[in-house]
């Protein structure tokens, strides 16, 4: 590797690796074992870009069926085949830029040039809720920005993998709340369409998700539809009584009647 | 090496209404190793879908030794589980609870100070003032009321279950 490269990641949707802008085709993994290392120190970093954890530890949470020396050999050979991958022109004497050692200890480098876009789904989250009190435009800029950087659940290759439900679950959670705000934020715009798309995308995730069903209420009364506002609120009393025996918040039932009756609605 | 694993991703979700006066619990709870997701309302249904991945793991277990999956031993094995996580589920709620009642003195303190910040100034200070400070205080009052709602929800739950 030489000075300057930097590689993106796509952990979200999909998993995907550029090198220096050029996509890794899948074959350069080589083995799967390097793939899953290398998606469980970027899992690493997204919690602590200077967090490196012991290779016991990596061994028992990627591999915990196999023995020590099993793992010990799969462990050399899965980090051999993640250097290759990653540097494919590195002479075998000298360090990775990508990972790092401490003793016995493995995490990717924080000082290289590693774009991760969970990091920056959060990061812009982050700046979209600090503008908000300043600048309402460049907020929902921020968070449109940010919310499509989300293209699905995080590393969905690895479903079924203890370390990654941790933060497949936390950026999912940071989706959900990011998206209503943004669908909350689009109707000062009178962005009512988009709002709406943002509400069912939330329900997709979680049905039971009210303020997304109030949002869409209240969307397709300002856009002149207040038959199918009304039926969002049917809609909503149907799938809460069907999945949880709940009936909807007195909140959703109040605006529901405020619709009914033509009332003007106040904005969230 | 023979080893199961059964986790599970436990999300809960809060839901209150604009006045502050209504608050919901629910739930969503997945089985990380089928993917398998299941909604609930009362957390005695999480409890009941961990408990029926578990046993499925026990079947699956028995049926790979040697010993016989009979109703008795799968039932002897859940019963051994249970036992073990049964009290730590019981702490974890304990400290959940001991969280809500800490930020709820916490609260209180607060009040106590801002009343007595209050008192100070009204003796000093014109009526503008003192409605600005009673403002203030009567904000403080009905988040304490909300605050003391949800811990006696709280207090309330945790009896039911």
């Amino acid at each position: 590797m030489s000075q300057g490269d930097w590689l993106r990641v796509q952990t979200l949707g999909l998993f995907r690796v550029w090198l220096n802008g050029e996509p890794l085709p899948g074959v350069v993994w080589k083995r799967e074992k390097a793939q899953r290392l290398f998606q469980f120190l970027i899992t690493l970093r997204l919690h602590d870009s200077h967090r490196v954890m012991p290779k016991e530890r990596i061994v028992a949470d990627l591999w915990p069926t196999l023995d020590e020396a099993r793992a010990d050999r799969d462990f050399k050979v899965a980090l051999n085949a993640l250097n290759d991958a990653l540097e494919p022109h590195r002479s075998s004497r000298s360090l990775s830029s990508f990972i790092t050692r401490y003793g016995l200890a493995y995490g990717l480098d924080p000082d290289a040039d590693i774009r991760i876009d969970a990091s920056e789904f959060h990061q812009g989250l982050k700046t979209a809720a600090r503008l908000e009190s300043e600048n309402l435009d460049a907020a929902i800029n921020a968070y449109r920005a940010a919310i499509d950087l989300y293209a699905g659940d995080y590393l969905p290759e690895a479903l079924y993998e203890d370390w990654a439900s941790l933060e497949r679950e936390r950026l999912q959670t940071l989706y959900l709340s990011g998206a209503m705000r943004l669908a909350a934020l689009l109707l000062r715009r009178e962005g009512y369409q988009e709002s709406i798309h943002l509400c069912q995308s939330v329900l997709r995730i979680d049905p039971y998700w009210e303020e997304a069903y109030r949002l869409m209420m209240i969307s397709h009364t300002l856009r002149g539809n207040r038959p199918l506002a009304l039926r969002v609120y049917e809609q909503c009393r149907q799938i809460l009584g069907d999945g949880l025996d709940l009936a909807p918040m007195d909140e959703t039932t109040r605006l529901y009647e405020s619709i009914r009756q033509g009332e003007t609605l106040p904005l969230p | 090496m023979n080893q199961d694993m059964v986790s599970f991703v436990l999300r809960f979700v809060r839901e209150e209404g604009d006045d502050g006066q209504q608050v919901r619990w629910r739930g969503v709870i997945k089985h990380v190793q089928s993917d398998r997701t299941a909604d609930f309302a009362r957390f005695s249904d999480a409890l009941e879908f961990m408990q029926n991945h578990v046993t499925e793991t026990i079947r699956q277990s028995f049926s790979e030794s040697d010993a016989p999956p009979t109703p008795e031993n799968i039932f002897a094995e859940t019963a051994r589980l249970w036992g073990e996580m049964a009290p730590r589920y019981t702490d974890i709620m304990l400290q959940s609870m001991e969280v809500w009642l800490d930020q709820g003195r916490r609260v209180g303190e607060t009040f106590a100070e801002s009343l007595a910040q209050w008192n100070a100034a009204a003796q000093q200070s014109n009526q503008v003032q003192q409605g600005q400070m009673i403002a203030i205080i009567e904000r403080l009052t009905a988040q304490i009321e909300t605050l003391t709602h949800k811990v006696d929800e709280l207090e309330g739950r945790l009896r039911d279950e």
